[in-house]
């Protein structure tokens, strides 16, 4: 099975970086992206299954891409990760139809337990899906 | 030659003259009696004249004797003794003519009268006329007089209707005046402080001696003074006092004494307080905000690598000594992460949520974190709690935050000791509120550090610290109500205390 590829977007570049790494250690196909205008402009041709991205970036904050995934139709997991959350963020953030926040700094396991279980539902979503098929 | 109608001449002329002669004197007799007003110069003269006419009388009656009888020798010595009486009255009549002279006649005394009666009524106008001018000023007088009352029941009205304190003092310091709100402050009547010092009517003399010494200098330098000073009411208690104290001068610039006012601005400086610890309280919360963000970032990726490390350590060996270690540093950033946080937590007052903790396991806890990878794990720590079940209400992350940074601080202030110690203490402080207090045997605080410890970017760490920490933990112990304090410990090092209110529901152990 090819390894699942997870979208990390965040315009700050050493937590990009880091966060690239680790993901790939742990055996994730990571593609990386900075500016959130972009991205979305690049995503109905490469569909993310899964999107790990900053709240407050520049141009674009993490909601609103969440939003325009949806507003698009796409089905693209969400991860939110922040610098500063608080009960209403999380609020909004699962509003916006994103699966998880995470506040910086999380522990590890936290992100990869979070991953893992999105992805699990992906496939058993896929499963069902083929399912429905005629 | 005596023919009888020629000795009827004669005996008719002398016996007239002789009558005329007596009638006289009793004339002159009666006209002396009634001017009871004449001098005895006057009065001899008169009585000497009445004499001799009387004398004369006797001579003519002598004439008429002798034509019948011969007595010549008698009437010779009548004669001399008439003549006698003539000259010496002559004489003295003579004398006596320019004092005769001298009598204004009743017409020049009519004149004299009248110039008179001119000049007296002249006096009586000028009397008069002084008299309405004395009236006059006399109005004048009372006038100002009235004025004088009105002013002076104003400024009495003002001065006791002013809502601070009037008491002017002379130049040794003797009080001049005092109003109700100065009478009130010092608990004595006017009678028992009137012309006093504050050495004599204070209860405490040397407080006295402490405001007069003050009082001097100002009157010395001549110069008002705005000082704040604490007095204890009777009523209110303790206050705070903003006073004014200005030089008296007289007309040739000499001091005088001095005018005190003061105003007890102990509300306002409360509320300013308050407000200060407001401000306080949401820059520190913007601080952390900002903080948390700023961060949280390098944070997040500095946990992020070394993670990716310790797999890739992992999969060349599964029992590497430094997966142990990657674990450690991932912890560390991890607690950092968990300060921000507690930090932050006070950003939004919402949520702050205060519950009854039990105190010795909060602090139990608190000390067992702040121990946790500490740099210098051979420090002694002693925890003794003096009620078991005390109960605090209180914002639990954040007491544990102020507990654990000062753990952290009286560490590092025990670094260079031989046995460092640190000894933390639970207790009662009062019916309201439960101390903690932790000692430790460092090196002690500079005592010019210790007076701004508390504010921020103070710190005793050198160019290591922030000086955020003990702001941060002054203004969380305050916005509980508690108050914290450093002092110098028994044994050397410092002992930091903070007070945190009891909760209500602990009825009785």
């Amino acid at each position: 099975m090819t390894p699942a590829t997870i979208d990390v977007l965040d315009d700050d570049r050493a937590f990009r970086d880091s966060l690239g790494f680790v993901l790939s250690a742990h055996g994730f196909a990571v593609r990386m992206h900075a500016d959130p205008v972009a991205f979305l402009q690049t995503a109905p041709n490469q569909v993310p299954d899964c999107l790990i991205c900053d709240v407050r970036m520049r141009g674009m904050s993490g909601l609103e891409v969440t939003r325009a995934l949806r507003t698009r139709g796409l089905q693209t997991r969400v991860v939110l990760v922040t610098g500063q959350a608080d009960a209403t963020l999380r609020e909004c953030a699962l509003e916006a139809g994103a699966s998880q926040i995470l506040e910086k700094p999380f522990a590890p396991h936290e992100l990869i337990t979070a991953l893992r279980a999105i992805l699990s539902s992906r496939i058993s979503r896929m499963m069902v899906d083929t399912a429905r098929l005629p | 030659m005596w023919r009888p109608e020629l000795m009827l001449l004669h005996i008719a002329s002398d016996g007239l003259i002789a009558a005329a002669c007596f009638a006289i004197p009793f004339s002159i007799a009666q006209f002396v009696k009634s001017r009871r007003d004449l001098d005895s110069g006057h009065r001899a003269l008169a009585l000497l004249f009445a004499a001799f006419i009387g004398l004369c009388g006797l001579t003519h009656v002598m004439g008429i004797v002798t034509m019948w009888q011969p007595i010549y020798i008698s009437a010779g010595w009548l004669k001399a003794v008439t003549a006698i009486a003539s000259v010496v009255t002559a004489i003295a009549l003579h004398r006596l003519i320019p004092r005769l002279l001298a009598i204004p006649s009743p017409k020049a005394l009519q004149l004299e009268i009248e110039a008179r009666r001119i000049i007296a009524d002249e006096l009586d106008a000028a009397r008069a006329q002084l008299a309405l001018r004395v009236d006059h000023t006399e109005g004048e007088l009372r006038t100002a007089v009235q004025q004088q009352q009105q002013s002076d029941a104003l400024l009495r009205t003002i001065v006791e209707t002013a809502p601070g304190l009037i008491f002017p003092k002379d130049l040794e310091g003797r009080l001049l005046l005092a109003n109700k709100a100065t009478l009130a402050v010092i608990g004595k009547p006017w009678v028992e402080v009137e012309r006093k010092t504050d050495r004599e009517f204070l209860d405490h003399p040397d407080r006295g001696e402490v405001i007069m010494t003050r009082d001097r200098a100002i009157m010395a330098g001549g110069v008002a003074q705005e000082l704040e000073e604490n007095a204890e009411h009777p009523v209110k208690g303790a206050r705070t006092w903003l006073s004014t104290k200005t030089p008296m001068f007289d007309a040739d610039g000499l001091v005088t004494g001095l005018v005190g006012m003061s105003f007890d601005i102990t509300e306002p400086k409360q509320l300013e307080a308050r407000l200060r610890q407001e401000s306080r309280l949401s820059a520190m919360g913007e601080m952390a905000a900002a903080l948390a963000h700023e961060l949280n970032q390098p944070l997040g990726s500095i946990i992020n690598y070394v993670e990716g490390c310790r797999i890739l350590v992992a999969r060349e060996s599964s029992n590497s000594p430094l997966l142990g270690q990657f674990d450690k540093a991932i912890g560390e950033a991890l607690r950092a992460g968990q300060i921000i946080r507690h930090l932050r937590s006070f950003v939004s007052s919402d949520d702050n949520v205060r519950l009854p903790e039990v105190l010795p396991v909060l602090v139990d806890e608190a000390c067992a974190f702040s121990l946790l990878g500490a740099s210098s794990p051979d420090v002694a720590l002693d925890i003794r709690h003096d009620g078991p079940e005390t109960k605090v209400l209180v914002d639990r992350i954040q007491i544990e935050q102020v507990i654990h940074n000062l753990i952290r601080n009286a560490i590092e202030a025990t670094a260079h000791a031989t046995r460092p110690v640190l000894q933390v203490r639970t207790a009662r402080f009062s019916d309201e509120m439960a101390v903690i207090s932790i000692a430790d045997n460092g090196a002690g605080l500079d005592p010019e550090v210790a007076t701004t410890l508390f504010e921020r970017f103070v710190s005793t760490k050198g160019k290591r610290g922030m000086g955020v920490g003990l702001s941060i933990g002054r203004t969380i112990v305050e916005a509980h109500g508690g108050r914290i304090w450093a002092e110098p410990a028994r044994h050397g090092g410092t002992v930091f205390q903070l007070t945190l209110p009891l909760a209500a529901s602990e009825d009785g152990e």
